[in-house]
């Protein structure tokens, strides 16, 4: 588990283009409902003596003053913006996984990186497009499932004399939530690593696959990734503990500084998911150093016709035609 | 209002009479009750007997019919009217499934021994719902003449419902509010405006709450032993009955409610509130002072205070005794000594937060979750909040007694506006709500937000059940009043607001007053006539909104073209014109020419202050009238126009937007690159999730 933990953060430090590259991807996506949020406030904000009290502190009264438009429902138009760069952000997914993993996986290659991240981005994007509905499908069944149960554990818990076990019993079931929602996010992640390590054409059964992965190795695998959010944890504590102590941004100093630090606890998060990735892939590679032949589904109730040709081999993994 | 609004208040408001009068001590009762209550936990009833004497207020009138209120019908069946207005669904709480309540009068007899159960009869003098029986009508052999009283004897027996609508049983939990038949009001002629004497007794509605005479009562309350009890007024007596019961006697005069509690799980907190220790010599002289009153008629006297806690809630004993003591302090300061010994502080049990919130004469409830035990969620203030606003209501509702049915804003308004005044005083300006995670919320800020710019539908002065939708009742009988009195503040200055509050508070005192004598006594503190601005703001429904139309400042050019000068003609050139421009601007001898177009664009006309902001100069101010839509204010100046601001003390909090009041010339990005980098961070974290799940 600490070789593939050191083997991710080893695989992401060696490539900051593909950091920045993921990190500009996203930034720029944020871009479509900042922008518009960035006129509306300048236009009212810019203008007004009140907005001073905002280079102080986050001052509610101003903000309500400034959502509470006549008629027209400003953060109602911002929330629909960043719903469909949402979308775009999750439909791009495919494509970044695609791009990470061929990026990790062709060291050898000397083709510029650009080339080596598109190529693997439009390769893969359908089957891993195909992999995150199936996967978001389970997770949808499963914490649906889960959640049916912690309701009926919450209200029992709810009607308990005992009043703390109502929030522990919520707590509680928001951790079982996650463990559960991660289980079959993990499994997507391994079905991607076998996908583009030995190009597999059945999703399903790839994804059946990634969570038989995850389910036999659950320690390691779950080890692997609660180390990785420890470092995210200790990033995000850390910009908590600069906006509570650091000055209010007032100036443009401050403010570009408080810019930088955002950027660079993005650019921290980026670096600690592909630092993942590279773990969860050293591990792959580690638990089964051959690649896992594919039996073609229902292969027996073929019925060949015409001559029968003899069985293409298994391709050889990372033979994506450049 | 700072400065120069001469034309309006100043002058009369800087000496605004203290109006000094006695501070009453006593009500006039009308009302007398005894009554017998034994709980039966299991059926979650109350076997009641009640000697009533009812003393007619009328010094003309013979009153020959009695009504009563019958609010736990209100929960009886979905055909009540309560039942039609809330849906089931009150204060975020849902009634539960099959736990009605109700209230049957199983006798009534005159002291002389006629019975009068056959004459009762369920009326609905508000909506004619046949159905709803919150009010009934006895009819007695005999009138009662004016000033003469009669003595009835009656029984009842109350099934609460599970907690819905601030009364009724969780588990062990019970909260007795509205419990047993409760005469409603005769209002003889003259009384709050009536042109010809009558009874007051309004059906339960969803969003009403009460209105009753006052009187004494003497409450023996017979629970099982194991019960923790708290109720209104003094605990009298306590008798073990041998059978596993206890019978406890409370009494208290001067009121005109009677509420208990009931839980076998009740932690007991006392505490004593010390006229001497709680409140500090200063303290006393800065609102003597402040009022014009003497040191004498400010003092206060000492209360116990009992805090009946959830188990879980112990780590909020002191919260809820510093709250209590906050009230009783500044309450008591501002506005009159609390005359009672007792005040108790009821934390409701986990799941009954419907019996929360809710105000009794000498016993309020909180409300409170064991979340709020600890950091980051003790800094949430609802705990204060609550206590604080539910104790308020002795003054405004318990001692100054509004018909809440018809007038809600009269206790609720005036009681929002005092909780925040307490607030502030007790636990700093801004944060009096919450300081969580670094955002901070005030009173006020919970005031202006709840302040709509298309609230512009209903009015303030209504009857409660009126306002549309049902959940404007609590915008116009809470906030709005509030923002108006802060307006008002804002007009008249903190002295001659806090004269007025004092000296509406002794004049009513164990008195039912109206609007319109809260009206007569604005106008008799300032001197002036208000009517313009109540008219508006409290019978109106309108908005208030100034903002800036436009704003400019440029150099002022030399003047161009054919010039007549007696017999002569000359003419200046435009080359000319830019030279001596040109050398204005080299000399620093240029004069701007700065144009703004104030706008009034809510319906509500209220004079106003603009502050205007000259380069190297101090902020100036000039005022204006606000009737007309718009007002053009020009200036020519050596210095340029930075900006300009209307309310620049944001002393109009009725305002709707006080971010478009005002107009920088030289627009200022920093505010929206602060907020735009913080948005642009959560979304960039939200899609680096998404996208790399």
């Amino acid at each position: 588990m600490t070789a593939s933990i050191k083997a991710g953060l080893r695989a992401a430090v060696r490539q900051p283009k593909l950091v920045g590259l993921i990190w500009a991807w996203y930034g720029l996506l944020a871009l479509v409902p900042a922008l518009p949020a960035w006129t509306w406030w300048n236009g009212v904000l810019g203008s007004s003596p009140e907005a001073a009290s905002v280079l102080k502190r986050f001052d509610l009264g101003v903000f309500l003053d400034v959502t509470a438009g006549k008629g027209v429902n400003g953060l109602g138009l911002l929330a629909g913006a960043a719903m469909a760069a949402a979308f775009v952000a999750l439909l791009s997914s495919a494509f970044a996984f695609g791009g990470i993993l061929e990026v990790f996986g062709s060291g050898d290659d000397r083709r510029p990186f650009m080339h080596r991240f598109f190529r693997g981005g439009g390769h893969f994007f359908w089957r891993f497009l195909r992999l995150a509905i199936i996967a978001g499908v389970l997770v949808g069944l499963a914490t649906g499932v889960v959640s049916g149960l912690q309701s009926v554990l919450a209200s029992a818990a709810g009607n308990s004399e005992w009043e703390p076990a109502g929030y522990l019993a919520g707590a509680a079931s928001i951790v079982v939530f996650l463990v559960v929602a991660a289980c079959f996010l993990l499994a997507l992640d391994y079905a991607r690593i076998r996908v583009a390590r030995d190009d597999v054409r059945s999703m399903l059964k790839a994804y059946v696959e990634g969570l038989g992965f995850v389910l036999r190795r659950l320690f390691t695998v779950y080890g692997i990734a609660v180390a990785i959010l420890i470092f995210e944890v200790v990033l995000v504590l850390g910009y908590v503990a600069y906006e509570t102590n650091a000055p209010a941004a007032g100036t443009w100093a401050s403010i570009a500084v408080l810019f930088i630090i955002q950027q660079a606890v993005v650019f921290g998060r980026v670096f600690l998911r592909l630092a993942l990735v590279g773990a969860e892939r050293h591990f792959h590679l580690t638990a089964l150093p051959q690649p896992v032949p594919v039996a073609v589904p229902f292969a027996g109730l073929l019925v060949p016709i015409g001559p029968v040709q003899p069985a293409p081999a298994d391709p050889e993994p990372e033979q994506i035609p450049t | 209002m700072n400065g120069a609004v001469s034309f309006l208040v100043i002058a009369l408001i800087s000496a605004a009479p203290a109006l000094a009068q006695s501070l009453p001590e006593k009500s006039e009762p009308v009302v007398q009750y005894r009554i017998r209550v034994t709980l039966d936990p299991a059926k979650h009833q109350l076997a009641g007997k009640q000697t009533l004497i009812w003393r007619n207020p009328s010094t003309a009138d013979a009153v020959q019919e009695l009504q009563f209120h019958l609010y736990l019908n209100a929960f009886k069946n979905t055909k009540s009217t309560f039942m039609k207005e809330s849906g089931g669904q009150l204060r975020g709480d849902e009634m539960a499934k099959d736990a009605w309540g109700w209230i049957d009068v199983t006798s009534i007899t005159t002291a002389s021994g006629a019975d009068l159960k056959p004459t009762l009869a369920f009326i609905q003098p508000d909506d004619g719902n046949k159905d709803d029986q919150t009010v009934v009508k006895a009819t007695l052999p005999e009138p009662v003449p004016p000033g003469g009283s009669v003595t009835l004897e009656m029984a009842f027996t109350s099934q609460l419902p599970q907690v819905f609508a601030r009364t009724g049983y969780k588990d062990d939990f019970y909260l007795a509010g509205q419990w047993f038949p409760k005469l409603g009001v005769y209002e003889p002629a003259g009384m709050r405006g009536r042109e010809t004497g009558g009874w007051n007794c309004h059906q339960f509605h969803a969003t009403s709450e009460f209105y009753a005479d006052f009187g004494s009562y003497a409450v023996d309350i017979t629970v099982p032993s194991d019960y923790v009890l708290g109720a209104t007024g003094e605990r009298t007596g306590e008798r073990k009955n041998g059978n596993g019961t206890t019978t406890y006697t409370y009494e208290q005069a001067d009121i005109h409610d009677f509420a208990w509690t009931a839980d076998p799980d009740f932690v007991v907190v006392t505490a004593k509130f010390s006229a001497t220790q709680d409140v500090t010599p200063a303290e006393y002289e800065r609102i003597a002072k402040l009022l014009g009153r003497t040191l004498d008629e400010v003092k206060l006297s000492d209360v116990d205070i009992t805090v009946l806690l959830q188990p879980d809630h112990r780590p909020q004993a002191q919260r809820h005794v510093d709250a209590a003591k906050a009230g009783l302090k500044w309450y008591g300061l501002w506005y009159g000594r609390y005359p009672y010994k007792t005040l108790t502080v009821v934390d409701p049990a986990p799941g009954a937060f419907g019996a929360g919130g809710m105000e009794y004469p000498t016993f309020i409830t909180a409300g409170s979750a064991w979340l709020f035990n600890r950091w980051p969620f003790d800094k949430i203030r609802l705990v204060e909040e609550v206590t604080v606003h539910e104790f308020g209501h002795q003054f405004w509702y318990g001692m100054v007694a509004n018909n809440e049915f018809e007038e809600a804003w009269l206790d609720e308004g005036l009681n929002t506006w005092s909780t925040g005044k307490a607030m502030v005083a007790a636990y700093g300006a801004d944060a009096t709500i919450m300081e969580f995670l670094g955002i901070r919320m005030g009173d006020r800020d919970m005031s202006r937000a709840s302040n709509d710019p298309m609230a512009r539908y209903n009015r303030v002065l209504a009857d409660s059940w009126d306002y549309t939708p049902p959940g404007a009742y609590g915008f116009y009988s809470y906030y709005k009043p509030s923002l108006v009195l802060s307006t008002l503040e804002g007009y008249i200055g903190e002295q001659a607001m806090a004269r007025l509050m004092r000296t509406y508070h002794e004049r009513w005192r164990f008195k039912h007053p109206r609007s319109e004598d809260f009206f007569t006594l604005v106008n008799e503190v300032t001197g002036q006539d208000w009517s313009w601005y109540f008219d508006q703001v409290i019978r109106g429904t309108d908005i208030v909104d100034y903002d800036i139309g436009s704003a400019r400042t440029r150099p002022k050019r030399a003047a161009r073209g054919v010039f007549d000068e007696g017999a002569r003609r000359g003419t200046v050139s435009d080359t000319d014109a830019a030279a001596k421009d040109l050398e204005a601007e080299r000399a620093k001898k240029q004069v701007y020419e700065s144009i703004v177009v104030v706008r009034r664009s809510g319906g509500v006309k209220l004079p106003v202050e603009v502050a205007f902001k000259f380069e190297g100069k101090p902020a100036e101010r000039q005022s204006w009238d606000g009737r007309e839509p718009t007002k053009i204010f020009r200036f020519e100046r050596p210095e340029k126009l930075e900006w300009v601001d209307v309310d620049p003390d944001r002393e109009i909090a009725l305002d709707v937007n006080w971010v478009n009041n005002g107009r920088r010339l030289e627009r200022d990005s920093r505010p929206a690159a602060n907020w735009t980098a913080r948005w642009l961070f959560l979304l960039q974290n939200i899609f680096t999730t998404l996208g790399l799940l």
